[in-house]
């Protein structure tokens, strides 16, 4: 605004904004917010899978209505045990790890990273992030309805979530959860297209395809697999909205229950929503997990001061995660009764996804080999993350080979599996993203002491929290199971569950370490000058970046993003802004007064851009 | 000035959560009028010891009528808990006191090292952090290694299906590679960031790419998943394909419904016969209900035997059929290898080959009181969690025994006590 010198209300500044930042702001903030939400719903039954029937009384003036009364202690109800693993499970799939990671950091960095003074429909933009604050609140609200929140798991299979008879959260709450999805889908699609429309068009001078930061490329190619798949799943929500609403029977066949048989609701099939859901389910673990790889190689390259090993290598594994990932679906679903010989095929493709996977973790480690790591807070969290993908990944193999699924599938084994690459990951990926461009957001450095023992504490609690997770599997200990006491082959874990959850509750405390440097940074954060990581994409070219991005005339790109300790040049970084005469001038772009882009806005007339309105 | 709004902002938020959350006492329901006759009956019945065990749905559907009827009466009579609101008031104080502390200490160790000026280096983090990962390596692969050891005991015993033993193996494998790749991997992540930190002098080389050695990860990973995926395909096929088109075996149905199974048996003729959805637990002629929904039009149904208890004939290709009443359940049978979704209006079905009966198998893993165990293994409602049976394995001469001493559901005059194996 100070380059313009117009000035904006409150309400057009900070809250009904159309600027990509502040959009990317709030999205983090609501993202942050949901995190701890979906944070607190696991350490609540974490409780009860640690101790059975623990007293929860204390819980009582905020979530009654999930408490038994067995006369000396108020426990945790069975039905509403899976009302906040379903909650949980939702709330950080779609609301932290999609809209959180994807809407902030898509939206910070397309702008900056392309040169654009904002998105290409600041509008929609602004609609995108309303429409996903509505069904938070939605969301959130469903928590406290007297019947309880959906509570068929984060896959709402139906018949489970289509008959209220079945499980009380299938009323009110299942409904809920409908409309709160169906406009989460809106604001993930006008995001979406905003996202491909404004990195396909608004792409500063000189800044091709094979000189994006692999970043922009994570965020492109998420916003395709979005807009590809997130419509299939507004259409199994809406058949299943009729089914439950309008008496259709899409997914209802021969049903008898509570007394009665649905006579007028059969000829469906529920193995059709599940066909619906995984064809979005799949392409939706990529959609969490690719925008926290794209995150996590800048920050590795920028930090170990070296290009990223392989840039082409990593581009076409993202293209090739990308595409099959749209023809795996099948792997969720090898015991549901599909053909056997579907189930094969399916197996065949998800194998051959591993292969992109397994190239980008060798890439990262030759880009860490013989760099110069600089081990900030950022960096620490995307070393985490291929920790913890190299973890995930591997037992991917397992699942993927349906022979081994079918003793597998669903157990414990699958929840450490998608715990470690893409719950942890993800929020790695994200952690990474916050710490390192927390100085773009805010003008500061968050406290790298606080950050340290952030990332110590998270990193080992969630090893603590998943890896035995893998042993409870392959013992054969199912999912979703309020206790532990009913079956001898999963009896034995009651001790190894405690230990879990005594893990869970001091990771989840971490995370107010993280709160309290996010807010406290922001007042008393070491000041960051424009580039304090040394860093060499665009969007350090600009200091506090206001409406518009920069002062002068945009940048123009001359070289790709990681020209890290390149041979011949005396900084161990050289700009993307930074031209080969600019070079041989000499100028010191290590200080910034020097800085060819600071020195435009002398020479150039400021460029008029239009006011977004 | 900016110091101290950091804790205010936090204060406030806090004060706003949790004002929220009195609020919410007047939505919560409280269960706490003793001398309400409703809320006394309640009690009683969670109180009971069995109610952790599946109730039949009628059951549990009553229990919750009487329950929601319950919290509309408490609704009326209900007030602000205000022990509970000052529990809250407390929680939010604490909270913001250990937020301010933390805050000054931490101003505290930066005012005291700026006292000491250049005396108190700040510490070397890289060298912090790069230890921290070197020992968080072999921490990790200790810790592992002592998993391993001590839950070794706890993981399944070997397969007691012909199939799984070949599911076993490719485990196994799989396991082993991985594993391998696993150590090697987490290795090289860790002692790079051990070994590169940043040190004085040293620089990063300029290394962008190597096609070769692109191509090289590319393709022995591609190789060695290729021949997993052979491996994986031929047992897949094998267990799935292959062994429904058994030229023999014998059929029994799993019936799952919420929160329990029951198990049909064919009968004398061998075959298991049509079924009707629509006559769900209505009343056969001869008083019995007819739980499980058989179509007694069907002679092939009139003659099947109903139980709630698994038993299997060893050494013998049983094919289980799956049904449900109600939503999606899936028969998990772990010691078998063994699990298939039961999908309401579309019938699946699981074929495997029991090794050993029961007590073999106790004297085998040398665990005499072991019993092999069916669980439910799709989230199916309240008490998924409790959706047990038993399996019994016996020797063929004693299932063929057992089946000849047991009546069909519906008993007409037609059908006399003749049971016997039949293979198909
Ligand atoms: C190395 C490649 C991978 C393979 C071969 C693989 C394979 C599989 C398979 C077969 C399942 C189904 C297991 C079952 O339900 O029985 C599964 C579950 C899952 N995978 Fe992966 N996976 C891989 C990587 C990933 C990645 C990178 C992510 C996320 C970013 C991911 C997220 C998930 C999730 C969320 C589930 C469980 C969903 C649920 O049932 O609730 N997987 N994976
Ligand atoms: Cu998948």
């Amino acid at each position: 605004m100070s380059a313009h010198g117009h000035s904006e209300s409150f309400i057009s500044k900070y809250i009904f904004s159309q600027d990509h930042k502040t959009i990317a702001k709030q999205y983090l903030i609501t993202g942050i917010f949901m995190g701890f939400v979906g944070g607190f719903l696991s350490t609540f039954f974490r409780l009860q899978l640690g101790w059975d029937g623990i007293d929860l009384g204390f819980l009582k003036g905020v979530f009654g209505n999930y408490l038994t009364d067995t006369g000396d202690a108020y426990t945790l109800a069975p039905d509403k045990y899976l009302a906040l693993v379903t909650m949980h499970g939702t709330i950080i799939v779609f609301f932290v790890l999609t809209a959180g990671l994807s809407g902030t950091f898509s939206n910070l960095l397309i702008p900056l990273q392309i040169g654009a003074r904002d998105m290409a429909s600041p509008f929609l933009n602004m609609l995108s992030y309303w429409f996903f604050f509505v069904s938070s609140v939605i969301m959130i609200c469903s928590l406290f309805i007297e019947t309880g929140p959906a509570s068929a798991g984060w896959t709402v299979y139906p018949p489970l979530s289509a008959l209220p008879k079945a499980i009380p959260g299938s009323g009110l709450g299942m409904t809920l959860w409908l409309v709160a999805m169906a406009l989460f889908i809106a604001s993930s699609l006008m995001g979406a297209l905003n996202y491909i429309s404004t990195i396909l068009n608004m792409r500063t001078k000189g800044l091709s395809f094979k000189k994006l930061p692999l970043t922009i490329w994570s965020f492109f190619l998420t916003a395709i697999l979005g807009t590809l798949s997130f419509p299939v799943l507004l259409s199994a929500a809406l058949l299943l909205i009729f089914d439950r609403s309008f008496g259709t029977s899409f997914y209802l066949s021969d049903i008898y229950i509570d007394g009665a048989a649905l006579t007028a609701q059969t000829g469906g099939s529920p193995i059709l929503f599940q066909h619906l859901f995984w064809f979005l389910g799949h392409p939706e673990v990529y959609i969490i997990l690719m925008p926290a790889l794209g995150i996590t190689s800048e920050v590795i390259a920028t930090n170990a001061r070296k290009p990223i090993f392989g840039y082409h290598a990593m581009v076409i594994s993202l293209l090739g995660i990308s595409v099959l990932s749209f023809i795996v679906w099948g792997h969720h679903m090898f015991v549901t009764g599909m053909n056997p010989f579907l189930g094969g095929v399916f197996m065949i493709v998800t194998l051959i996804i591993a292969i992109p996977s397994a190239v980008k973790t060798f890439n990262y480690l030759a880009t860490l080999w013989r760099g110069n790591i600089h081990f900030t807070n950022g960096m620490l969290f995307a070393i985490g993350l291929v920790s913890l993908f190299i973890s995930g990944g591997l037992t991917g193999i397992f699942l993927g080979n349906a022979a081994i699924d079918i003793p597998l599938h669903n157990t414990y084994f699958v929840v450490a599996h998608f715990h470690i690459v893409m719950g942890a990951s993800a929020i790695f990926g994200m952690f990474a993203g916050v710490y390192h461009w927390y100085p773009k957001m805010f003008g500061r450095i968050m406290n790298k002491k606080l950050g340290y023992i952030h990332f110590w504490l998270t990193f080992i609690s969630v090893y603590c929290v998943f890896f035995p997770q893998h042993f409870q599997g392959l013992a054969g200990v199912p999912r979703r199971y309020y206790a532990f006491t009913e079956f001898e082959f999963a009896e034995v874990f009651i001790d190894l569950n405690k230990f879990m959850s005594i893990a869970a509750i001091i990771g989840f405390g971490a995370q107010f370490v993280f709160l309290y440097n996010f807010v406290t940074s922001m007042f008393n954060g070491k000041k960051a000058g424009r580039n304090p990581w040394k860093a060499n994409t665009l969007e350090w070219s600009v200091e506090n970046p206001g409406h518009g991005n920069w002062p002068a005339a945009i940048p123009e790109v001359f070289r790709g993003p990681h020209e890290y300790s390149k041979p011949g040049v005396a900084l161990d970084y050289l700009p993307q802004w930074i031209s080969d005469e600019d070079l041989e001038r000499g100028v010191d772009y290590d200080n910034e007064a020097h800085d060819p882009v600071k020195k435009e806005i002398t020479v150039k007339p400021t460029e008029t851009i239009k006011e977004g309105e | 000035m900016s110091k101290i709004v950091a804790p205010r902002i936090l204060s406030m938020v806090l004060g706003l959560f949790f004002t929220i959350a009195i609020a919410q006492n007047s939505f919560a329901q409280t269960h706490e009028s003793p001398d309400n006759a409703a809320a006394v009956e309640h009690v009683d019945e969670t109180q009971n010891p069995q109610w952790k065990n599946a109730p039949l749905p009628q059951d549990l559907a009553n229990k919750r009528l009487s329950q929601f009827a319950l919290d509309k009466q408490l609704d009326a009579n209900k007030s602000i808990d205000t022990n509970n609101s000052l529990f809250y008031w407390l929680i939010s104080l604490i909270v913001i006191m250990l937020l301010i502390v933390l805050g000054t200490a931490m101003k505290l160790l930066n005012g005291l090292s700026k006292i000491s000026g250049a005396t108190t280096k700040e510490p070397n983090y890289d060298k912090l952090n790069g230890n921290m990962f070197l020992a968080f390596l072999f921490v990790f692969m200790g810790a592992i290694l002592y998993e391993i050891m001590i839950h070794k005991q706890y993981l399944l015993p070997e397969s007691a299906s012909k199939h799984g033993q070949s599911i076993d193996m490719i485990l196994w494998i799989t396991f082993a590679l991985t594993g391998f790749v696993f150590v090697v991997t987490q290795a090289l992540l860790f002692i790079f960031a051990f070994k590169y930190r940043q040190k004085e002098g040293q620089t990063a080389i300029y290394y962008p790419k190597n096609d070769k050695l692109e191509i090289l990860w590319t393709t022995i990973p591609a190789v060695v998943l290729t021949l997993l995926v052979l491996f994986g395909f031929r047992i897949w096929v094998n267990t799935t394909i292959t062994n429904a088109n058994a030229e023999e075996y014998y059929e029994i149905e799993l019936y799952a419904y919420q929160f329990g199974w029951k198990f049909r048996y064919p009968g004398p003729d061998g075959k298991l016969g049509r079924t009707d959805y629509r006559l769900t637990n209505t009343e056969l002629p001869g008083g019995t209900v007819n739980a499980i929904a058989l179509d007694i039009t069907d002679p092939a149904s009139a003659d099947d035997i109903v139980k709630d208890e698994l038993i299997l004939p060893k050494g013998v290709m049983v094919k289980l059929r799956m049904r449900s009443r109600d939503v999606l359940h899936a028969a998990h049978l772990p010691h078998f290898r063994a699990q298939m979704y039961c999908v309401p209006g579309t019938p699946t079905q699981f074929n495997l080959e029991p090794l050993y009966t029961t007590e073999e198998f106790r004297s085998r893993i040398n665990k005499p009181d072991f019993n092999f165990e069916l669980a439910c293994n799709q989230i199916c409602g309240a008490s998924h969690y409790a959706m047990k049976r038993e399996i019994k394995v016996v020797e063929l001469k004693d299932y063929t025994a057992w089946m000849s001493s047991e009546k069909p559901l519906f008993t007409s005059a037609e059908n006399s006590n003749t049971n016997q194996l039949t293979l198909k």
